[in-house]
């Protein structure tokens, strides 16, 4: 009787310990396979041939479809500088310089990688349209009310993660990923 | 286990650390074999992975527009971007793939079935805006080196170890104006079986 019990608190005990160990690894951003820079973090053998397990485990829970090498680079920051949630009820700045590429995209989404819509279309902003200091660098404003400069609103968002797209990109390059350099963020005030 | 297990009880009384210790031990090795075979087993179990959601968006034969995630489409996809998506289909002949667009950044992808992106490039490899392209399989593309036809000299040949993939068209549509014109860039983009390429098929079909 004694031995049924252990051997159930046993199995009940190595399933639970297992299955929450890998749901951690391959959740919603993950923490293997990932490249960490500031708040960002970025996950390039996605969707690779050299992908490992859990790389390929995470990719098809999360359903994402990662950009290919020739395209470009994705990072996501959920945080952040100082490691607290983005939500829609504080502001945040994000300053500095992005990684050499032809063109880079910031958008918001969700928790679950949806877009966050706003009132005339998608909270995004295209490098193209960015308004930079003389040498280079940038300043982006999240918030929920209208800002001067480059603003994206955080209207109705919730709680946010922000992804910037790096496209036709040298920032790939193995030796390249260990010294990007991405934008600071930083949290304003908040309501 | 079960021999572990017994061991634990019977050994209970005089040897109560030693019988801890085992039961720790085995309940951890258990737990790493079964995180091992979760791991192993989600890409065969998932039923949301990226090539799943983007097969009903892909086109036969020609470029379809995925929808934005909010219009029912698929989450993940750049907003500031048009996206199209179309079937290639190796088994019976090599796909070609034209594209004609020109000031604006774009670019292409091929997907394999286990998410895997075989080929990519952008619009910096196409030849003033324009690109022509064919998709090969192993069997195919030694064929193609045996008898290179002078047909596809211009043309980049991607070779692809499966003979089912997706391709995908992102173009950089950051305006209402952009959009159209990408869609109509997306319309006239060619997704076709391309049989002629390799010589001896061509009479087959």
């Amino acid at each position: 009787m004694k031995a049924i019990v252990v051997l159930l608190l046993a199995t009940a005990a190595s399933l639970t310990l297992g299955l929450w160990s890998a749901w951690l690894a391959v959740r919603s951003p993950a923490p293997v396979d990932t490249i960490t820079l500031g708040a960002w973090q970025a996950w390039p053998n996605a969707g690779t041939a050299d992908a490992d397990p859990y790389s390929r485990a995470r990719v098809a829970r999360t359903g994402e479809i990662p950009l290919g090498s020739g395209e470009g680079l994705m990072l996501l920051a959920q945080d952040d500088d100082a490691g607290s949630a983005l939500v829609a009820s504080c502001d945040y700045r994000i300053a500095g310089q992005t990684p050499p590429a032809r063109l880079w995209t910031v958008s918001l989404e969700n928790r679950d990688g949806q877009v966050v819509k706003e009132r005339d279309g998608v909270s995004a902003l295209g490098s193209d349209t960015l308004l930079r200091e003389n040498d280079g660098s940038f300043e982006i404003m999240l918030s929920a009310r209208p800002q001067s400069g480059n603003w994206i609103s955080t209207e109705d968002a919730g709680r946010f993660r922000v992804v910037i797209r790096l496209y036709d990109t040298t920032a790939r390059t193995g030796t390249a990923l260990t010294t990007l350099v991405m934008p600071r963020i930083t949290r304003d005030h908040c309501t | 286990m079960s021999t572990l297990g017994l061991t634990f009880v019977r050994e209970w009384p005089r040897l109560r650390l030693g019988g801890v210790a085992t039961f720790v031990v085995g309940v951890l090795l258990a737990a790493g074999a079964i995180h091992i075979c979760a791991i192993l087993l989600v890409p065969m179990l998932a039923k949301s992975d990226g090539w799943s959601r983007l097969v009903p968006f892909a086109g036969e034969d020609r470029f379809t527009e995925i929808p934005s995630a909010a219009a029912g489409g698929v989450a993940g996809l750049d907003p500031l971007f048009v996206t199209g998506a179309c079937r290639l289909d190796l088994s019976d002949a090599p796909a070609g793939l034209t594209v004609d667009a020109r000031d604006r950044f774009w670019s292409v992808a091929l997907y394999d079935p286990n998410g895997v992106i075989v080929f990519s490039l952008n619009d910096r490899t196409a030849i003033e805006g324009r690109l022509d392209m064919i998709v090969v399989d192993p069997a195919q593309s030694a064929k193609l080196k045996r008898a290179p036809s002078e047909e596809i000299e211009q043309t980049i040949v991607a070779e692809s170890p499966s003979d089912d993939l997706i391709a995908l068209l992102r173009l950089f549509a950051p305006t209402r104006t952009a959009q159209e014109d990408a869609r109509r860039v997306l319309a006239r983009a060619e997704c076709l079986p391309a049989p002629s390429v390799i010589p001896g098929q061509a009479q087959g079909g």
